[in-house]
């Protein structure tokens, strides 16, 4: 039998290594911030519960993203009729995607800090309204003076710059 | 789907509707990349809430202030403004404590620049602003006269001509209630917004215009790039308008209607373009060359050829009577009644040969039309340059050194709305007209010489005086780039202007 705390040292490790890719997946489904907390605190949960199950000799990702794609389709079984939701094929493909690419996500995440330390203190201060105080473009646009419509198109415009920072690091990683 | 960034964003950003939510289901299960794009994109955004948890612990207000100190130093461009904006703001709360009275402006935030101006005379909330005065605060403002060149700290620039009124909401916003409105939107500035009464004209990084009329029904123009109309209420779809599209938005309808592109209505800058054009005058000497371009200094209209410069008289313009020409921009001028023209004073005349060119661009035939002319009171001193009475044609006169006036006119009408190079050339035995770097007509002539009967010391373009001195016979249309050569051009010289610009 083996010992509890090595057990839990070991699910600690690999989920650790496995949440940056799996609570991107659980956000990129469900836009509100305190859905996607709940979801990932099941998916947490389930993996623990049924950790036994895992076979050692696979990928751990692939694994606990199984588990994260049944509770978001859980979670949306329960949502409302009519409200806007992506379907359950196109969850399936951004699954897939986020698995396949799952040895890519931590070179990813070191390229967007670099790329970030490079933002302008303009696109900078949208990024903070937006992700630090979780404000919709509406809101941010209140408070900027400007409007909606221009909040959107710059917040796609600095992860538009910020894609292709990632992308030149990521290429320039791979050449070095 | 037309544009999966933004489709992509706005389902991350919770505000993506039902119908683009269908389609980009649609799009995510269409292909294997698809998918990958969007968990690409999706990865950036779960990142960034990683980041934003991880620098907040230092405090929300921290982090905004922090941002907001280093917009404002970080910046070269800022940074050199620095003082001026800071002088600024404490000029206005200045004014505000010592005035105390009620007009005076609660000062707003420095949100741009005037960078360039002709004769602009604008009113921030109801007071006229100083012409020293370069900071644009956010706040209400009118420009009553002239065109300025206003510059934010993303690099947008916009021109605005008189009348205009507008409100700078903020460094990316502008509410425009009527005038016209050029912008140049560089990639920093991509989401710059003009909301006008009846649209939101929210910029993808492109150069266009947009003119708010006195019915509040918004125009807008795309000269290059791509922006998206957002209508007021109403229709809920956008207008996308790409390179050389324009659309109409009547206020009452809210219904947009596409319109051709309109390349000759707006003023896109104060600078005449530096073109091979004005070189290859330059090296044919002329003795005067007005460019025809919008004066920086009051209503001087600069010579490039000699000392002698032009005056611009446009006193009962109701907006600045300029339009883009041929090369850069243009004088416009309003035909009969009430219009601009320009008068050098003791310009240097011929004393033999004389050649004139200029550009042309007639709105109508207005009757006897005047291009240019050296006249005194009506009376014909070396020249005279323009319609032949109510014909459309062009006509021209000279007084020649035997005191016989000699006069060619053009066989064929002037097309209007077009524009027309135009050249005589009187070298001592013959004078020439041409159009279009073609002879039109020709008749013998002597040299040109200062008339005897009469003290023309004047040149006159877009206009001539009468018998009482008054002006009359306005151009109606545009004038661009006019010189005058004390001696006779060649076929060649003729061609080479012509060409340089045609081709």
């Amino acid at each position: 039998m083996s010992d509890p705390n090595d057990k839990l040292t070991q699910i600690t490790l690999l989920w650790t290594n496995a949440q940056p890719s799996v609570v991107a997946f659980i956000r990129s489904i469900t836009p509100q911030l305190a859905d996607a907390e709940d979801i990932l605190q099941e998916t947490a949960r389930q993996v623990a519960t049924r950790f036994d199950d895992y076979d050692q000799s696979r990928p751990f990702v692939p694994w606990a993203m199984g588990i994260a794609k049944y509770k978001v389709l859980e979670w949306r079984r329960k949502q409302a009729r009519g409200g806007v939701l992506l379907e359950e094929d196109a969850i399936d493909a951004i699954n897939f995607s986020y698995t396949e690419r799952a040895e890519d996500w931590p070179e990813v995440g070191r390229a967007i800090d670099l790329c970030l330390k490079k933002a302008s203190p303009a696109a900078e201060k949208l990024l903070v309204l937006r992700y630090l105080e979780n404000l919709k473009p509406a809101e941010i646009a209140r408070r900027l003076d400007s409007s909606a419509n221009s909040v959107s198109v710059r917040l796609t415009r600095a992860r538009t710059a910020l894609r292709e920072c990632i992308r030149r690091r990521l290429k320039e990683a791979e050449i070095g | 789907m037309e544009n999966p960034d933004k489709n992509i964003d706005a389902w991350l950003d919770g505000v993506l509707e039902k119908e683009g939510c269908h389609e980009l289901n649609g799009w995510i299960v269409a292909s294997p990349e698809n998918a990958e794009y969007f968990a690409e994109r999706s990865h950036i955004h779960s990142s960034l809430f990683d980041w934003a948890k991880a620098i907040g612990s230092c405090g929300v207000d921290d982090v905004v202030e922090s941002v907001e100190y280093s917009v404002a130093s970080n910046s070269p461009k800022i940074r050199g403004k620095a003082k001026a904006i800071a002088a600024a703001v404490v000029a206005a709360l200045l004014a505000v404590f010592l005035l105390n009275s009620d007009p005076a402006p609660v000062p707003g935030n420095p949100v741009a620049e005037l960078i360039e101006s002709s004769g602009a005379k604008l009113v921030y909330h109801g007071q006229a602003m100083a012409a020293e005065e370069k900071v644009i605060l956010s706040g209400n403002y009118q420009l009553v006269e002239g065109i300025a060149s206003i510059e934010f700290e993303t690099g947008v620039t916009l021109l605005i001509e008189a009348p205009a009124e507008f409100r700078m909401a903020s460094s990316e916003l502008v509410e425009l209630s009527s005038g016209r409105v050029s912008a140049h939107v560089p990639p920093e500035g991509i989401g710059f917004t003009i909301k006008t009464p009846s649209a939101e004209v929210v910029d993808y990084g492109t150069d266009f215009a947009v003119e708010v009329g006195k019915d509040r029904s918004s125009e807008v123009h795309v000269f290059e790039g791509e922006v998206e109309v957002q209508l007021r209420e109403g229709e809920t779809d956008p207008v996308r308008l790409l390179t050389n599209d324009a659309t109409r938005i009547e206020y009452e309808t809210d219904v947009p209607l596409g319109i051709p592109v309109d390349n000759d209505r707006f003023l896109r800058s104060l600078d005449e373009p530096a073109m091979e054009y004005s070189r290859i005058i330059r090296e044919m000497n002329p003795v005067v060359y007005f460019r025809m371009g919008i004066p920086k200094e009051g209503k001087v209209m600069k010579n490039l050829g000699g000392p002698i410069d032009g005056q611009l008289m446009d006193g009962a313009c109701k907006r600045p009577p300029f339009a883009p020409g041929r090369v850069g921009s243009s004088v416009k001028f309003e035909g009969p009644g009430v219009s601009p023209h320009v008068v050098a004073y003791n310009y240097p005349k011929a004393e033999g040969p004389i050649s004139v060119s200029a550009w042309v661009r007639a709105g109508s035939w207005s009757r006897r039309g005047c291009i240019a002319a050296n006249e005194n009171k009506n009376v014909l001193g070396q020249f005279r340059l323009g319609f032949d009475r109510d014909s459309g044609r062009i006509k021209v006169r000279v007084r020649d050194d035997e005191n016989r006036e000699v006069q060619l006119i053009d066989p064929e009408v002037l097309p209007l709305k077009e524009w027309q190079h135009i050249v005589f050339v009187a070298d001592g035995e013959t004078l020439r007209l041409f159009r279009n770097g073609q002879e039109v007509a020709s008749a013998e002539c002597g040299l040109i010489s200062n008339p005897r009967n009469t003290s023309a010391d004047q040149l006159f373009v877009g206009a001539q005086d009468n018998r009482d001195g008054k002006m009359t016979h306005f151009w109606h249309g545009r004038i661009d780039e006019i010189a005058l050569f004390n001696h006779p051009l060649t076929d060649a010289d003729i061609m080479k202007q012509y060409q340089s610009v045609s081709q």
